[in-house]
């Protein structure tokens, strides 16, 4: 009875809509979201969405589409995509509901589920970084282990000794994929390894200090090295050289714009633009790289440019920035339009 | 209001809140949720953000300067369905697997609780408790009293906060009770007949591993969770811990409590129930444990389970316990028949009705009142249960139609095959109830003796032993006595080509057939005197 109902309110929706679209002309290209919002010369721009219709609807035609706006979904395993990277034209996003890493060819639109193999299936997969050659390392903190895949999504083995985690979370590693950092937020610090998986150096301990951590999340590297932590419960993000001196910190616990409420999501960009993500607040802040605050955008909300408890950031060659946005089961990409 | 009053109030409200703060910075600290990095500070501070004055100018954004965040309850902010909101929030923002942990196993998560509202549970991705969902009274569920224990947050929704206080520490996993006995689950959940539930009463422990995934250690006080986890359920929908039924049943049922109730190894014989589900028989929820029940009544071990009467009629709850069986063996189910047969019976229970002109007594008293064979307690007034000839055969703790080795599902052996060699074991199933000295002295049909032993036909050549269904063309002249012939065995008489038996009265008829290459032509027999002509 109730799925009659439903059928008919869809198959109406659906003619209103079709209506509604032909009168407008469909014209969505010049109503893109931005911000900053006029007077303020706009920085951001909202460019795409991948969700589970956009991602898996590949092989569909146009009647498909109907058809499953009529009698509903196909059961697609795209539940909450929790950190993504960018590696090529490949983006290698990790579901934490679902615990599955799905490769996207971007430019082919192909999508599938990478292969864990002799591994098992995953716990809890919190982040993922790649090298250069396509390699992926994703850092699982329920199995405490880091899983290496090869640039075709399967499994060849695990960064480090599979012993040496309390519960490994953020990962950043160079482009030439020699040097790799892990954040341990049960331990409080961040471990340097080499290519092979031996530890060279070790960062921080439990405190509010400078160089010391309360729950270390998300890790990023910007184009000299310099490296940035999400200092979670410090309500902080930390950057260190390259050599693991501390070098700024910026950021305090609150509600305006330059605080955290729960700081999530990290990335660096080309220009040495800072996005950290709120998983609290639903909005990206925008640092430039002394720390101080550019603008912010996002709000909560499932609109282009809303948010619901965003989490990983990833930016591409091509100035593109990458949401997982978690609680709403979906990427958002957004443009970075340039300084003007 | 006057002016003072306002002033009194505000003050007393202002002091009630500092000293709920005060009191939750006792219970909070030295718990896991103290998450001060030093053991001074303020632990408020990381799930209510400070709320800032001014922030930092934003270079490129005037804008964003008179920005304020909400990452808490906000009257303004309304998630969408699948989305967490409210307090929820807080919690999901850490146990997300980087500051506290999601997970208890490889394979288990907790963070995607990805549905918000009763409607959607059917097509629910996620393996715990839904929150952020508005509770909906009604069918087994029920409103918290509001003072309850287990709270709904200020819009009626389910919240983490619902079950767990972060606040206080007091009980394992920041329960806001102990949950010894479901007592939490219960605030809300409400299913039938659960009071009286063996798995709510029974004192059981286990005698091997430890099946529960609580500190309690009786069936009774893990109640919900012997078979249901609030997170990681390995069923997602229904929050089951394993993921199927049978292996929800089987963590338990499988001998680890004793001989009594171990399913396990009837499933894994000839013939068995396994490729169905334990909950198409039994509801968990109200099965009771009886010493007995008075046939045809529904045994209070299934529960109130639901079923289809004689008739194809289906009803929530059975009243008698072959309703249960016609939910498969029933109208609309047709049954492959194993043996083929003159009238050949559609369904299952169109065998049982009683306007045909025999049947075996299941679903009302039987038609003949004059079975001499009958033994064991049993009279022409007994019911029978399906459960008696279909059923465990070895009799290992269980009752039931669980497995047997026999085919199909027979409590005993039961041989169809032409020239079977007559013996105790041999018809087994139909002696247990039929006295075999009453049947070979032929005390009934005459000749009983002559058939099963002097020419090793089957009681099944003849008989057929669910009942003819009138449905099916069976006439009160023709089939009586269940009679009903294998035409794999009984064929036409040759002259005539009929093949047919007639009543003529008590203990008395003939029959127009051919077996084992004899004609028998309007062939008489009565009590008297047809035995003897046979008996040639």
């Amino acid at each position: 009875m109730m799925r009659k109902r439903q059928l008919y309110l869809r198959i109406v929706l659906l003619l209103l809509a079709t209506g509604a679209v032909s009168l407008l002309g469909g014209d969505t290209e010049t109503r893109r979201p931005v911000w900053p919002p006029p007077p303020d010369a706009p920085r951001i721009a909202w460019q795409e969405t991948w969700d589970q219709a956009t991602l898996f609807s590949g092989q569909d035609g146009f009647f498909d589409r109907i058809g499953r706006f009529l009698f509903g979904r196909k059961e697609v395993p795209f539940d909450t995509p929790y950190a993504l990277c960018i590696t090529g034209d490949r983006a290698g996003i990790l579901d934490s509901g679902t615990a599955t890493l799905w490769l996207v060819d971007r430019a082919g639109g192909d999508i599938r589920p990478a292969d864990t193999g002799r591994a098992g299936p995953m716990a809890s997969p919190v982040a993922i970084t790649a090298d250069a050659a396509g390699s992926m390392f994703v850092t699982d903190s329920g199995r405490r282990q880091i899983l290496i895949f090869d640039a075709d999504g399967r499994f060849t083995g695990y960064l480090g000794s599979p012993v040496a985690w309390e519960r490994p979370v953020g990962i950043a590693c160079t482009a030439a994929g020699d040097r790799f950092w892990v954040s341990d937020s049960q331990r409080h610090q961040i471990v340097c390894l080499d290519a092979a998986g031996r530890q060279t150096g070790v960062i921080g301990r439990r405190g509010d200090g400078p160089g010391q951590f309360n729950f270390p999340g998300q890790l990023a590297l910007d184009g000299s090295g310099r490296l940035y932590v999400v200092d979670s419960l410090n309500f902080r993000v930390q950057v260190f050289s390259p050599g693991g001196d501390f070098l700024l910190a910026f950021g305090s616990a609150g509600d305006r714009p330059g605080s955290f409420a729960r700081p999530r999501g990290i990335t660096v960009s080309r220009h040495g633009h800072v996005y950290v993500s709120d998983a609290l607040s639903d909005v990206v802040q925008m640092f430039d790289d002394q720390g101080r605050l550019l603008m912010d955008f996002g709000r909560p909300g499932r609109g282009p440019g809303e948010f619901a408890m965003p989490a990983g950031l990833a930016v591409d060659g091509d100035d593109r920035l990458y949401v997982a946005d978690h609680q709403n089961h979906r990427i958002q990409v957004f443009r970075f339009l340039g300084e003007q | 209001m006057s002016r003072t009053r306002f002033i009194y109030r505000t003050l007393l409200a202002g002091l009630a809140v500092l000293l709920g703060a005060g009191l939750a910075h006792a219970r909070i600290e030295g718990t896991a949720h103290d998450l001060r990095s030093g053991s001074g500070g303020d632990m408020c501070r990381f799930c209510h953000a400070p709320h800032l004055a001014s922030g930092q100018r934003a270079l490129w954004s005037r804008g964003a300067n008179n920005r304020v965040y909400t990452p808490y309850t906000s009257p303004t902010m309304r998630a969408a369905p699948g989305q967490p909101d409210g307090s929820s929030r807080l919690c999901l923002s850490c146990h997300d697997g980087t500051i506290a942990p999601n997970q208890a196993g490889p394979g288990a998560t907790w963070n995607n609780f990805s549905l918000s509202d009763r409607a959607n549970l059917s097509t629910d991705l996620s393996d715990d408790h839904p929150v952020s969902i508005h509770l909906h009274a009604g069918g087994g569920i029920v409103r918290p009293a509001s003072q309850a224990a287990v709270r709904l947050d200020a819009r009626g929704k389910v919240q983490c906060t619902s079950c767990h206080d972060a606040h206080n520490g007091r009980y394992d996993y920041f329960l806001v009770d102990s949950n010894v006995s479901s007592r939490l689950c219960l605030y809300c959940h409400d299913p039938d007949g659960w009071d009286q539930n063996i798995h709510t009463v029974s004192n059981a422990t286990f005698a091997r591993e430890n099946p529960w995934n609580t500190s309690y250690r009786t069936v009774m006080e893990n109640a919900c969770e012997n078979c249901h986890r609030p997170h990681q359920a390995g069923r997602r929908q229904t929050l089951l811990k394993r993921m199927t039924v049978n292996d929800t049943c089987l963590a338990c049922h499988d001998g680890n409590f004793g001989l009594a109730g171990n399913i396990a190894p009837a499933f894994n014989r000839i013939s068995s129930h396994a490729a169905i589900h334990c909950d198409d028989c039994h509801a968990s929820h109200s099965m009771v444990q009886t010493s007995g029940h008075v046939p045809p009544d529904v045994p209070a071990t299934l529960g109130w389970i639901d079923g289809v009467t004689v008739d194809g009629i289906p009803r929530e709850k059975a009243d008698f316990g072959y309703e249960v069986c016609f939910k498969c063996h029933g109208e609309n189910q047709p049954r492959r028949p194993l043996i083929g047969r003159q009238v050949m019976t559609v369904a299952v229970s169109h065998a049982f009705a009683t306007v045909n002109p025999s049947f075996h007594p299941v679903a009302g008293p039987g038609r003949s009142q004059n079975v001499p064979s009958l033994y064991n307690g049993w009279t022409v007034t007994s019911f029978v249960e399906c459960t008696d000839c279909h059923g465990d055969d070895e009799g290992t703790g269980t009752r039931g139609a669980h497995g047997s080795n026999f085919r199909p599902l027979l409590a005993r052996n039961y041989e169809t095959a032409d020239f079977t060699m007559e013996s105790p074991a041999a018809y087994a199933l139909c002696y247990a109830c039929h006295d075999r000295n009453s049947i070979l002295e032929d005390r009934s049909f005459r000749g009983h003796t002559l058939h099963i032993v002097g020419e090793n036909t089957p009681c099944s050549a003849c008989h057929d032993p669910h009942g003819v269904a009138q449905q099916s063309g069976a006439t009160p002249l023709n089939n009586t006595h269940l009679i009903n012939f294998d035409t794999g065995i009984v064929l036409p008489e040759d002259s005539t080509g009929r093949l047919e038996f007639q009543d003529d009265g008590d203990l008395m008829g003939r029959c127009t057939l051919k077996c084992h290459g004899e004609n028998h032509l309007e062939e008489k027999y009565d009590a008297f005197t047809i035995k003897l002509r046979w008996r040639r």
